[in-house]
């Protein structure tokens, strides 16, 4: 189902007066479309292109409010954040395919070990990803920002603008999530 | 709080601090060293030189839609990536069943599939079986999962805008730039104003014969005009940009490339709906970067395009490069017509337009009709109120070079040797009356242009083509006259011929000739090695050190034209001037041709083994493109023994190699020596008389041989 700007901001007054499940719903309704962009982007483009998600997200922005129509800070605090994750989301799930793909057949468990993926390998976002499920329990704020940052693409300024925070916590949580996945997936050479 | 939650609390708040300080901090937190041991691990990760795993980019999570395995399931096997254009990918890959080599072209389309998809199909298939020299040969089409590709010859020299993007290198200029081109620039020089045009001029060929199959290119453009073995133009990409016009497709910005050399009506400024009109722009645009090394227009979108088009901002192609013969000018703003009925009816009328400026036939003032009426009904307003030709605006009158320049010819021959001088016609290209007679000396100055010298003793007959170039001295000493050895030669009787193709830029016409001799095969490497051995002349570049006597019977290739008539003239005999090589082949029934030359036993065939194999300027030929030359000029002569020999019984003469003639062409700005035939490294699939093309003399080729001629009746 098709979710209109008026469902969306429903959906978002939701999530502002914190009813249960709201979230899950925006979650679910933002992923949707942006997987739907996300497909329908990828048959436009020549088949070298790839997305990027900065440019997903941002569209379905604009095509779900409007470019320059204001909408309740809140609301679009809630839908970049919800974007952002979504985005996480189909990453990984993408990546999750083109690794099934790559090894063919059932999708193999994905060590948590860098040494023996290369960095095109897809299976290098999905370390990260269940890496920063861990990193989720101890340090939210850390989480939120690579997604905004790593996985949504934005800025130091945009992430900050949309977390509410300075840009010098932004830069904060950034260095000690890259310090946090450093020392988890780096095997030392010994 | 578990420990892993207060290591990370506590690199936050080690993070300001330096060394000292953090290691107080630590001290002072009271968590077990195992915490303390990973917060420092935190905060070395977190400095900025260090690495982590969140500094490699996103994988391809949105992988492309091309799998370049996935093009195993339909018989290619991807080598590696050989280029990217708007339309699509290009690769490298083996065609798995006939393990050869192949281009396979991935194409980026939006929502492919239904009507598209058919239309793809239908229109690549059309393009598959235009069969010409100057057409790369497409060799199958499909789809592959969701992503239609077409398949064609590998040609690994590089496409003409390679070409113009070196000389823009070397004439230091960029393609949006507007000022002259600098004197010395090698793309300013006439030489490469008339290469430029003979490529163009075959490509239009293959446009008018691609157009008369009803298929449509669409989208010619440098990029697209791959000159194989560095000279021999070979349009590629046909049927590819078909399904681009599919309305329910999407055209990516990627498309821009391709707009400077879009047509008003495909780009959507004017209303005419594209057809072939739109690949004579393309042809027009192609032509006037060659010439300029800039596009017409600068524009990088529609919008820009439509503004240009308005003020009408095609400049004149002569502002931009001052010795572009006015000629080539013309025909380029022609083809750049902004109204596509004004452009020239058919590509063959733009191909004989630059035809008849490389023959120099322009000795006409070209049509004033042009000048008047289409250039200034452009722009009336613009053009009344500044008084200047912002247009292109191509001079009146045009007459080519009523001065004619002169050198000197010194001959001697023995004393009882009668000399003659016969000048050749440079249109008819045959050797007129003599202009003098003179016993065994001759001192004199002539007009610049060929003469055919002839020394007549009791003993024999002597002749040899002279050159008299401006305001240099040609000198020839002839020591000794032999005796004609008519051995292996075939006599042709004198009379009228019909020559040329008969088509409009080949015309039919009646030729008088006298009887000659000609040679039943070609100059065999044997042959041509008793020559260098007796003269030290040049070995045949294809030649390998030692000497392999394998190579006897072949034809010697790899030679130039001064060679070829040093030989000639020390065997007693010279070389056949074109026309007597077309009457010797076709005879005077001119039936029983062309023979048929497919492309499996010979062009494939070579680049298979390696399409550089075929090299023309090649000094150095290795052993491995050696094998290839040899076995596919043997490889043609078998596949065609028996078929290559006339009613005379002369052999060789269309499928073995090309072979050079006596004969010139000359133009107001170069001139270059007519060859003839057919060789086996040609992309042809019909080998015929009638056909000619022309090449600099100095121009050694693999590709390339000889037979002698000599005048049976002095």
């Amino acid at each position: 189902m098709d979710a209109g700007p008026g469902e969306i901001t429903e959906i978002l007054k939701d999530v502002s007066a914190d009813s249960p499940g709201a979230v899950d719903r925006l979650l679910e309704v933002v992923g949707d479309q942006l997987r739907r962009r996300a497909d329908h982007k990828l048959a436009e483009l020549p088949p070298w292109r790839t997305l990027d998600p900065t440019d997903l997200v941002n569209e379905l922005y604009v095509r779900l409010f409007g470019e320059g129509r204001t909408t309740d800070w809140e609301n679009r605090r809630h839908f970049f954040m919800t974007a952002s994750r979504a985005m996480r989301d189909i990453i990984v799930e993408r990546a999750r395919r083109a690794t099934t793909l790559k090894r063919g057949g059932a999708m193999n468990r994905v060590p948590l070990q860098e040494d023996n993926i290369a960095a095109e390998d897809p299976a290098h976002v999905i370390v990260i990803h269940e890496t920063l499920l861990v990193l989720d329990r101890i340090r939210p704020r850390a989480v939120q920002v690579v997604q905004l940052r790593y996985f949504a693409g934005m800025t130091e300024e945009e992430a900050a603008r949309i977390m509410g925070v300075s840009k010098a916590t932004v830069k904060r949580e950034f260095a000690l999530a890259r310090g946090w996945l450093r020392e988890k997936l780096v095997t030392p050479d010994d | 709080m578990n420990l892993e939650e207060a290591a990370f609390n506590l690199a936050d708040r080690m993070l300001d601090a330096d060394r000292s300080g953090r290691m107080s901090i630590a001290n002072e937190s009271g968590l077990p060293p195992e915490a303390i041991a990973l917060a420092m691990a935190i905060v070395e990760g977190a400095e900025a030189d260090s690495e982590s795993p969140l500094d490699k980019p996103i994988p391809d999570a949105f992988p492309s839609l091309v799998q370049p395995q996935s093009f195993e399931k339909v018989g290619f096997r991807v080598v590696r990536e050989i280029g990217r254009g708007g339309m699509g990918v290009v690769y490298l890959a083996e065609d798995i069943r006939l393990s050869r080599m192949v281009a396979l072209k991935a194409i980026g389309i939006a929502d492919f599939g239904g009507r598209a998809e058919q239309r793809f199909l239908r229109e690549a298939r059309a393009a598959a079986r235009l069969d010409h020299p100057h057409v790369l040969p497409v060799y199958s089409a499909g789809i592959a999962g969701d992503v239609p590709y077409v398949v064609s010859a590998y040609i690994e020299d590089g496409a003409l805008s390679q070409r113009l993007a070196t000389l823009r290198d070397q004439a230091g200029v960029s393609r949006d730039d507007r000022s002259p081109l600098p004197k010395d620039a090698e793309a300013a020089g006439p030489r490469w104003a008339w290469q430029a045009a003979q490529v163009v001029r075959d490509i239009a060929r293959a446009v008018h014969f691609a157009h008369s199959r009803g298929v449509i290119h669409r989208d010619i453009k440098p990029g697209n005009i791959l000159l194989a073995d560095g000279v021999t133009p070979l349009l590629a990409d046909f049927g590819v940009a078909a399904v681009a016009d599919e309305p329910s497709i999407t055209m990516s910005h990627e498309r821009v490339g391709t707009l400077r050399y879009m047509s008003p009506e495909q780009a959507g400024v004017r209303k005419e709906s594209p057809g072939p009109a739109s690949d004579i722009y393309a042809l027009g645009a192609t032509l006037f970067e060659c010439l300029t090394l800039r596009t017409p227009y600068r524009a990088s979108n529609v919008g820009e395009l439509t503004s240009e088009i308005n003020k009408c901002l095609v400049p004149n192609p002569r502002k931009l490069n001052r010795r572009i013969p006015r000629a080539l000018a013309w025909t380029c703003l022609r083809a750049l017509e902004i109204d596509p009925s004004k452009r020239f009816a058919d590509a063959a009328e733009m191909a004989n337009s630059l035809e008849a400026a490389l023959s120099g036939h322009l000795r006409t003032p070209l049509p004033l009709v042009y000048n008047t009426t289409s250039f200034a009904n452009r722009r009336p307003l613009l053009l009344a109120a500044t008084g200047t030709a912002l247009c292109g605006i191509i001079a009146a009158s045009i007459y080519l070079t009523p001065h004619r320049p002169q050198g000197s010819l010194q001959v001697s021959a023995p004393s009882n040797a009668v000399l003659s001088i016969r000048p050749i016609d440079a249109q008819t290209r045959l050797p007129g009356p003599p202009i003098a007679e003179a016993q065994s000396q001759i001192d004199r100055t002539l007009p610049v242009g060929n003469y055919r010298i002839i020394a007549s003793s009791p003993t024999g007959v002597f002749e040899k083509l002279a050159l008299i170039t401006e305001d240099a001295s040609t000198e020839l000493t002839i020591n000794e006259i032999h005796p004609l050895d008519t051995t292996d030669m075939v006599l042709i009787d004198g009379g009228e011929y019909v020559v040329g193709a008969g088509t409009s830029l080949s015309p039919a016409r009646t030729v008088e000739i006298d009887p000659f001799w000609i040679d039943q095969s070609e100059v065999t490497n044997a042959q041509y090695r008793v020559f260098v051995d007796a003269t030290s002349a040049m070995p045949s570049t294809l030649w390998p050190e030692p000497y392999d006597p394998s190579l006897d019977d072949l034809p010697v290739v790899g030679i130039d034209w001064d060679s070829a008539v040093e030989y000639a003239a020390w065997a007693g005999k010279r070389l056949p001037t074109d026309v007597e090589w077309e009457i010797a082949a076709a005879g005077k029934a001119r039936d029983a041709r062309p023979i048929e030359i497919t492309r499996s036993t010979l062009w494939t065939g070579a680049t298979e083994f390696d399409p550089a194999g075929a090299a023309w300027f090649e000094q150095d030929i290795s052993p491995e493109r050696r094998a290839v030359v040899v076995a596919g000029i043997d490889a043609a002569r078998r596949s065609l023994a028996g078929r290559d020999i006339t009613e005379s019984g002369i052999e060789h003469m269309l499928g073995s190699v090309r072979e050079w003639t006596e004969s010139w062409r000359e133009t107001p700005e170069s001139s270059l020596v007519i060859l003839k035939g057919y060789s086996w490294a040609d992309p042809v699939s019909d080998a015929w008389d009638f056909q000619s093309s022309v090449i600099s003399p100095t121009s050694p080729s693999t590709k390339l041989g000889f037979r002698c001629a000599a005048s049976a009746k002095p």
